[in-house]
């Protein structure tokens, strides 16, 4: 189950980063960022099983560089 | 040596000392995002001119080339931990080879692109979008390197000789690259998408 899980995980980054190139929107490229990296470390990293304040951290950290970026550089 | 969750706070999966590296280089990193968003809004022609002379396709292949690598050792991670006894330490190790080549050509595609830029003039000193992304990238690229020779050491060692600190050896060297993948997923539409 894990590692279809794991598998399930690395098409849905696959996916993501090719509509990144596809989509061609900074804002839109930097949230699809933000959403493979809380994928990584969800899964990958296994924050999934770590102390819940390491999750929240980490996704945090996510989600205000996303928002920062993406406010900076907005057109 | 399945995971246990949730896991106490001073013992993350990985280890803690690998995880304070981990978040210090991310910090390191969050820095070189703003310094890129920075000349992105001060020099907005030198960067559009700079995208055009990069290939997104070519950033596309690279990430790919890290996600493969950053899903690889995760299954050998997985496998060191849980998989059947027999034989699982060396079948882990061959995870992190394969991870290692797929980083490996993260690594030769990267050299490739840096030496076609130089060639083109496109590097330090030509515009603001050049030394951004030289430098920016170039510290990631240190990065890899150092993951990669971990990747390696780790997955030659794997069944053949025992870790003093198994976690830290084998899922901290994992943390580390997946540190270089997140990181690389940030550049990426930094870089090759344009505003």
């Amino acid at each position: 189950m894990d590692r279809l899980r794991r598998l399930l995980v690395f098409v849905l980054l696959v996916a993501l980063a090719a509509a990144s190139v596809a989509l061609g929107s900074l804002p839109l490229a930097l949230l699809l960022a933000g959403l493979k990296a809380a994928a990584v470390g969800s899964e990958y990293m296994e924050l999934r099983h770590a102390h819940r304040l390491h999750l929240v951290g980490y996704l945090g950290w996510v989600a205000l560089l996303v928002a920062a970026l993406s406010l900076a550089l907005s057109p | 040596m399945a995971l246990a969750t949730p896991r106490a706070l001073s013992d993350p999966p990985g280890g803690i000392l690998l995880w304070i590296i981990v978040v210090l280089e991310l910090l390191a990193f969050t820095m070189v995002f703003g310094v890129i968003a920075y000349l992105r809004i001060e020099a907005p022609e030198a960067f559009a001119e700079g995208q055009a002379g990069v290939d997104g396709g070519m950033g596309l292949v690279l990430t790919l080339s890290l996600l493969t690598s950053g899903w690889l050792v995760a299954e050998g991670v997985h496998l060191y931990r849980e998989g059947p006894r027999e034989g699982r330490d060396l079948r882990a190790g061959r995870f992190f080879l394969l991870s290692a080549a797929s980083g490996g050509v993260f690594l030769v595609l990267k050299i490739v692109d840096y030496v076609h830029k130089a060639a083109e003039g496109h590097w330090l000193g030509a515009t603001e979008f050049w030394d951004a992304y030289v430098l920016a990238t170039g510290f990631h690229f240190a990065h890899v390197l150092v993951g990669l020779v971990l990747l390696v050491v780790v997955g030659k060692k794997l069944g053949r000789a025992p870790f003093e600190d198994a976690e830290t050896a084998v899922a901290g060297t994992a943390l580390f690259w997946h540190m270089c993948d997140v990181v690389w997923l940030f550049l990426f539409p930094l870089f090759y998408v344009r505003a």
